[in-house]
């Protein structure tokens, strides 16, 4: 096994363990000292034994179910060619699902024509503007209305005294800068990657 | 394409494509030998089967960084050690019982964290004898400190080469020598009284 003289000395650990595992990188020297030493002849058949009786140990089983329990949890990659399929199937739902809106809005406007003639879509839509002025207008006027009770009239006038060009900047600056820092923090936790947890070194 | 007959490698590469019958046979295939260690970890049945579980979930779920030049079984043990290594050094468990966990203190509880011996190979009274020194067995291994047991069961009982064993648990070549040489003296300081002496 090595330059050294083993009819001098007892064999190593590693070389015992050669000679009980009947190594076929056993040198003839070792197979010759373990024959004339009973202390290493001892070492080798109890390492025999000890490999045997470990070797024999059964293995622990278990319990029923364990696979499935595994692969209900088991997330598998998803190869790129599946992942596009999927994607043209999910967009090829959407878009059937658009136009089944637009059918159905199509068809219900057809149904109200038919029953209501005199209703043309012009005037639909002038009616339709109209009440969305109304809406727009009276909003307005409630707004302005609790402006003035709660004296936040007064607060603006007193604000747009005190306020300068470089001021105005500062803010709008200063606001931009925690958007940004924000938006920011939001991306990373989006991108974060889970399975950089796994120890597997 | 028949899944049993396939290799580790063809069927780790086959679940890395979202093959799930793949991925089943290879927990068939190693769900008894991870969680035959980890639970001789461990000492706790219900306990070893959550770290398993664990492993095997982990293992798959990362499979598209698995290295397939690195042999799966080597990459799920290395898995399930560090899983359970974690959780040891976590709770500290340092003494263990075949007979039950150190925390049983019920009769369900022992019985429920005990070791069970099977071996239906032998006569009833050489099959005797094999359970009585399996059972010597176990309990020395219990007893063996938590890196030499786990070096020598992937060794005895795993049949792992000691380069794979010294991979697995992220320790020198020459370090999982000594451990392997240390545990196998302890265990056969151990059983002296059960084997006797060779030439007996």
């Amino acid at each position: 096994m090595n330059e050294r003289d083993i009819r001098q000395t007892h064999l190593t650990p590693d070389e015992v363990e050669a000679v009980a595992e009947t190594s076929a990188a056993l040198s003839e020297a070792c197979r010759e000292h373990v024959r004339s030493c009973a202390d290493c002849a001892r070492e080798v058949a109890e390492l025999r034994r000890l490999s045997a009786a470990l070797a024999r140990l059964p293995l622990h089983e278990p319990a029923p179910g364990f696979g499935d329990r595994v692969m209900a949890r088991v997330r598998l990659p998803v190869p790129w060619h599946r992942r596009l399929a999927a994607s043209v199937r999910d967009r090829t739902a959407a878009g059937v699902a658009v136009a089944a809106t637009l059918g159905a809005l199509l068809a219900g406007t057809g149904l109200w024509a038919f029953r209501f003639p005199h209703l043309s879509p012009t005037v639909l839509a002038s009616w339709l503007a109209g009440q969305a002025g109304d809406l727009l207008w009276q909003g307005t006027m409630a707004a302005g209305r609790f402006a003035y009770a709660t004296g936040l009239t007064d607060l603006a006038g007193a604000l747009q005294a005190e306020l300068t060009l470089a001021s105005a900047f500062a803010a709008l600056a200063t606001v931009s800068l925690v958007g940004v820092g924000a938006l920011s923090v939001m991306i990373r936790l989006v991108r974060a990657d889970t399975g950089a947890l796994v120890r597997a070194r | 394409m028949s899944y049993r007959d396939s290799t580790d490698g063809e069927l780790a590469g086959l679940a890395r494509q979202g093959d799930e019958r793949a991925a089943r046979e290879l927990v068939e295939r190693f769900q008894r030998p991870v969680f035959s260690i980890v639970h001789r970890m461990v000492r706790d049945r219900e306990l070893a089967e959550d770290l398993a579980q664990e492993a095997f979930v982990r293992t798959f779920n990362n499979l598209d960084r698995y290295d397939p030049s690195y042999k799966f079984s080597s990459w799920l043990f290395k898995i399930a050690y560090n899983l359970t290594v974690d959780h040891l050094r976590r709770k500290e468990v340092k003494t263990i019982s075949i007979h039950g966990a150190p925390d049983a203190m019920t009769a369900e509880r022992q019985e429920a964290t005990s070791v069970t011996l099977e071996s239906d190979e032998e006569a009833p009274d050489a099959r005797l004898e094999a359970l009585e020194l399996a059972d010597e067995l176990e309990r020395a291994i219990a007893t063996l400190r938590e890196d030499y047991r786990t070096a020598i069961l992937l060794r005895h009982v795993e049949g792992r080469p000691y380069e794979e064993i010294a991979d697995i648990m992220d320790i020198p070549l020459g370090t999982v020598k000594t451990y392997i040489f240390r545990a196998r003296r302890q265990l056969r300081d151990e059983l002296t009284d059960v084997y006797g002496a060779p030439d007996e």
